[in-house]
């Protein structure tokens, strides 16, 4: 089409609009990482000494490491030692109800959508509000412990639970599993745990919303979440931060166990800031995700919409032990400008008669690239495993760059492995037809774009469906090929 | 020969050959740095193939000893300098002096050339060919490979090849790999497909203790057509890896791979299947198929197709599977009253000869079904 | 006059396609334009509704006063013309239902009203599904994706009876249509006629003015209307060919 070198060079996307900053008064560590910043950390919570021996030994260890190169994504190096990894809201150390919480901070959060108040709560939806490092607060905890559910800050998990938290942290993300998550495990400063007893089925969605606000400053949480034999839990996870010049790291982890015969759903919707449209400034996102299916019959469900971040580097992985365990991963990753993505999922089928599914819907527009990387890996003693992928990936413009690495193991032969990828462009008749029905190329695009990822839209939570097919259009906005 | 410096060949850290320690395995059995002199006259003529009207190159230990008179085949002493070798082409580049010139002017009629590197010796058998072929304009011709140990130790055939297709050529180029249970092999190949040439590979591996193919095509004229098959075949503890590339740097052009893999005992697969789309190369159609079928719980299979893009007026796909054999299919079969094993084969019969549906020459294409045959009857 | 068009030429590259085309139409017409494989019927369907691929070098085209060629694709839509599509395309994941509120409402925007909220969507659809004899669960379906021939071109009727058009153009509609798909598209479109609205319709075949009779048929060829006349006309061409008028052109 001759007008779409035109809209391409017009590119002016919608501004971020999650790009504002608070001036909250918090507490810093100094910058720069040290067993004395670890120390600081773990004293500043309260820990007792094994967690503080854990997260040393993990410093330690990520020492020695160093950051992966084999993803397809390019950045200068980062100086560790520049960066905040600790900074807190001042505030009562933990405020026993949300009238003793710094009211800017309830602010803050209402303008974000997110509402912390008892009056104008989010129905069916508790949230976990995450803070720069610190969880701020957390609804309706009361009506979730009748159940016997835990649903609170990490923090206080340790505190209450750490039986809990002793064994299972690191269970299923070892710290030196990587290179993001030895640091996390070492400079970890808060995040969300659950716990869902023995068969109950969680009422409610679960959510955390992570934020971040002080300059220079990482984010570092990390997640546990627990299904007992039997449980359901369905669990959200979004996240903003400000419009800042310079990059932010995020690197946190989360750690999934589901036992026998439960099920965990874990949705993302990630908006981190992307960097302006010249790449300026924008978050870092490395995260490890992973999930073990533990039990028989077991299933846990990652879904993911990444429209945001400089940089993702994230992979939610199902390790399916118990037989009959079901892994999923659906993932719609857009990116634009001089965005990069490398994201996809990992399925190790260990256990006998094991199922996994992979959908992933990449999206480049701009000077963006985007990559699925993806593992199935079908051990010697998974009889009758089964996994099916699908990754499409879709081209706007001629200056982004689609990217599909999937590793397919198989060692049973039994297994039964399907791929299957394409790369497409939207069709000019598409857009001819839509326009010929009285569409405007934007909403045409738009639509066409909610179209090609709806199948992963579709295994959203309602309300964050709407929210994700919004993001979408905005992320591409201007961006017409 | 000795080398001065010591080649570094990649080990199981290095992620394209994480699968494949062909290094450690070489190291165990050969000196790399030295190379078997030729040795007495060799009776080589029985192992060839039953072909008749066709040319003949044979190469003894790397050295051309057949063929030499051919008009269009030159020897030269080239010394090559190029960058970006990778390990097994600078081993070949040190321990070679020797690059056989193969080329096709234009206006040469239609033929078939057959291309056999014997290995023989006692001890330390290792031979380091390299060719260079040109296909000139307008040229059709088949290029057929294959290796023939007729050594007392294991072989290593470290084989060098550059192939350059004019516009307008039309080039079939046939693999067989189906030597000696302690034969080794890396072939590296690269082609260059110019303007409206056509160019079909056929790479069939049946035996052999561990070869890699290194195999890649750069689209470098639009409306050129590449079509890549392979087929392995595997029983006992045969190792095959295919590492293919289509690199499509001009537009209007296809690419068609279709790999398919029957994997028996202890055999191991590593398919890596790589398509580039650069941004010049609108309009291009690029597919690649990978399909396995594992026999055995011993067997294993890697595979990883790999598609990157950019340039974003295109079609393409890859697909891979890796699985069994039609319950319902075997079921239907037996039930008319063939035996299992007769299923099996049928079966299995029926998946690979697609990979050679293309293949016209049915001088070549008997050999291959024969040779494809006998493999399945055993494995089955 | 509804639709003006003032010695329209157009090409694709260098070959000029439309060579000087003159038609009016006035409110409450059905005009048939007939003509040979490649004579250019597809494309002046194309240049009306502002297809791309094809470059305007001459002529005007005026529709209710308004400078047609001047308008975006949607704004012509807007404006009110519709096309039935020869080959309607597929876009997976958006159902029709989906496809036609989007639309729908931005007309609405475009003409100042408000948009019609899901109830009153609903019922205006049930409505025209009617008309089509069109199954919901079709439109609940990814559009055209996997329809049979029949199912599209019903597609492309009731879309036209959701958006209720001034001007409807309908390329090829008969094309792969068995009989009783022909009938109940041809149904769909003459319940759809009203004193103020017009159709063009263009076609290969009179079978189609069997169902949809016209008030003028005119007859394409190399670019021109190089004849016009009745409902005659057309049966004229059935019963002869297109070779004679070829020979008239030729000798003109």
């Amino acid at each position: 089409m001759a007008s779409d070198q035109r809209i391409l060079d017009d590119l002016t996307s919608k501004e971020y609009e999650h790009g504002w900053s608070v001036d909250i008064a918090s507490e810093s560590a100094p910058k720069g990482l040290s067993e004395d910043i670890v120390k600081f950390i773990s004293a500043r919570k309260g820990e007792p000494d094994w967690l503080l021996e854990w997260r040393l030994k993990s410093y330690r260890k990520w020492l020695e490491m160093t950051p992966p190169e084999w993803a397809n994504i390019h950045y200068p190096a980062i100086d560790y030692q520049s960066i905040i990894y600790y900074s807190a809201p001042r505030q009562k150390a933990s405020p026993k109800s949300l009238e003793e919480v710094d009211p800017e901070l309830l602010k803050t959060f209402e303008r974000l959508g997110i509402s912390l108040t008892e009056q104008k709560r989010l129905s069916g939806i508790a949230v976990d509000a995450v803070f720069d490092s610190v969880s701020v607060a957390t609804t309706f905890r009361e009506t979730l412990a009748e159940l016997g559910i835990i649903f609170c800050s990490f923090s206080e998990a340790v505190r209450e639970h750490p039986e809990l938290v002793r064994k299972y942290l690191g269970s299923v993300v070892p710290p030196h599993d990587n290179y993001f998550a030895a640091l996390n495990s070492a400079v970890f400063s808060d995040g969300s745990f659950c716990y869902i007893p023995h068969g109950v089925r969680c009422p409610m969605e679960l959510s955390t919303y992570f934020r971040i606000n002080a300059a220079n400053t990482g984010q570092f949480e990390r997640t546990l979440i627990i299904a007992d034999e039997g449980s359901y839990v369905s669990y959200l996870e979004g996240c903003t931060a400000p419009m800042r010049d310079e990059n932010q790291l995020h690197a946190a982890v989360v750690e999934i166990i589901a036992l026998k015969n439960a099920e965990v759903k874990y949705s993302t919707v990630q908006n981190w800031y992307p960097g302006d449209k010249d790449g300026k400034g924008g978050i870092y996102n490395f995260v490890t995700k992973r999930g073990l299916c533990a039990g028989d019959h077991s299933k846990i469900s990652w879904t993911q919409v990444e429209t945001g971040s400089a940089i993702t580097w994230k992979y939610p992985s199902c390790v399916l032990k118990g037989d009959y365990s079901v892994g999923e991963f659906y993932s719609v990753a857009v990116t634009n400008h001089h965005q990069q993505a490398d994201t996809g999922t990992k399925m190790v089928h260990i256990g006998k008669h094991t199922r996994s599914r992979i959908v992933s819907k990449g999206i480049s527009a701009g000077k963006s690239q985007n990559s699925y990387r993806g593992q199935v890996h079908v051990m010697k003693r998974a009889v009758n495993a089964r996994n099916h992928s699908q990754c499409d990936s879709l081209l706007m413009g001629d200056r982004c760059g689609a990217h599909t690495f999937p590793y397919i193991d198989v060692e049973n032969s039994s297994a039964r492995v399907e791929h299957e990828a394409t790369t497409s462009k939207i069709g000019e008749d598409q857009i001819f037809y839509c326009q010929q029905r009285g569409m405007d190329e934007e909403s045409a695009v738009a639509l066409i774009v909610n179209g090609y990822a709806k199948e992963v839209l579709n295994q959203l939570p309602m309300e964050f469906a709407v929210e994700a097919q919004k993001l979408l259009a905005l992320t591409l906005e201007g961006s017409v090929g | 020969m000795n080398t001065q410096e010591a080649i570094e060949l990649p080990d199981s850290k290095t992620e394209s050959y994480r699968f494949t320690p062909i290094a450690r395995e070489l190291a165990r059995l050969f000196d790399l740095t030295t190379t078997a002199e030729s040795t007495a006259p060799i009776e080589y003529q029985p192992h060839l193939l039953p072909l008749t009207g066709v040319h003949n190159l044979v190469f003894i230990n790397g050295k051309l000893t057949e063929g030499k008179s051919l008009p269009w085949v030159k020897v030269s002493d080239d010394v090559h300098t190029e960058n970006g070798l990778d390990a097994f082409a600078k081993l070949n580049y040190s321990q070679q002096e020797e690059t056989v010139s193969i080329s096709i002017p234009q206006g040469t009629a239609p033929g078939v050339l057959c291309i056999y590197y014997v290995l023989t010796g006692k001890a330390n058998v290792i031979a380091h060919p390299r060719i260079a072929l040109s296909a000139g304009p307008d040229t059709e011709w088949l290029i057929l490979e294959k290796a023939i140990s007729l050594a007392n130790s294991p072989t290593f055939l470290n084989r060098q090849c550059t192939v350059s297709l004019a516009p307008y050529a039309r080039l079939s180029w046939v693999q067989i790999q189906s030597d000696r249970a302690d034969s080794f092999q890396v072939n590296n190949t690269e082609f260059r497909v110019a303007e409206k040439a056509k160019f079909n590979s056929y790479t069939l591996s049946t035996s052999g203790a561990m070869i890699r193919n290194n195999l890649s095509v750069r689209i470098v004229g639009s409306e050129a057509e590449a079509h890549l098959f392979g087929l392995y075949a595997l029983s006992g503890k045969t190792h095959v890896d295919n590492h293919t590339v289509a690199d499509h740097e001009q537009p209007n052009a296809l690419s068609n791979e279709l790999y398919k893999g029957i994997l028996a005992d202890q055999s191991k697969a590593v398919f890596n299947g790589k398509i580039f789309v650069r941004q010049l190369a609108q309009k291009t159609n690029a597919f690649q198929s990978n399909r396995n079928i594992i026999l055995s719980d011993a067997a294993t299979i890697h595979t990883k197709p790999q598609l990157e893009i950019w340039a974003d007026d295109v079609k393409c796909s890859h697909g891979c599977t890796a699985g069994q054999l039609d319950d319902e299919a075997m079921f239907y079969l037996r039930s008319r009253g063939i035996s299992e094993g007769k299923a099996k084969s049928l079966l299995l019969h029926a998946f690979a000869t697609e990979v050679f549906e293309s293949l016209s020459h049915q001088g070549i294409r008997s050999v291959v079904d024969e040779i494809l045959e006998g493999r399945l009857n055993t494995i089955a | 006059m509804m639709l003006t068009i003032n010695n329209l030429q157009a090409r694709v590259g260098d070959k000029a396609i439309l060579r000087g085309i003159n038609l009016s139409v006035k409110a409450g017409e059905v005009h048939a334009i007939m003509g040979p494989n490649g004579s250019g019927k597809s494309t002046l369907a194309s240049v009306l509704t502002g297809r791309e691929d094809y470059e305007v070098t001459g002529g005007d085209v005026t529709f209710n006063g308004k400078d047609l060629l001047s308008l975006s694709a949607e704004d012509r839509a807007r404006e009110g013309i519709f096309l039935a599509f020869q080959y309607p395309v597929e876009i997976p994941g958006v159902s029709t239902v989906n496809f036609m509120k989007t639309a729908l409402n931005q007309i609405r925007e475009y003409r100042g009203e408000q948009a019609l909220d899901a109830v009153a969507f609903l019922a205006r659809m049930k409505e025209k599904m009617k008309l089509v004899e069109i199954d919901q669960s079709l439109l609940s379906r990814s559009l055209n994706e996997g329809f049979s021939g029949g199912e599209k071109k019903r597609n492309e009727i009731f879309q036209m009876a959701m958006l209720e058009p001034k001007l409807a153009i309908l390329d090829e509609t008969d094309s792969g249509l068995d009989i009783d798909a022909l009938r109940i598209v041809a149904t769909g479109v003459n319940k759809l006629r009203t004193p103020q609205n017009a159709t063009i319709v263009v076609t290969h075949y009179q079978r189609l003015l069997d169902y949809i009779v016209p008030d003028f048929v005119h007859v394409l060829y190399q670019g021109r209307i190089v004849k016009s006349g009745g409902r005659d006309l057309a049966l004229q061409l059935e019963e002869k060919g297109y070779d004679w008028i070829k020979a008239e052109a030729a000798a003109v």
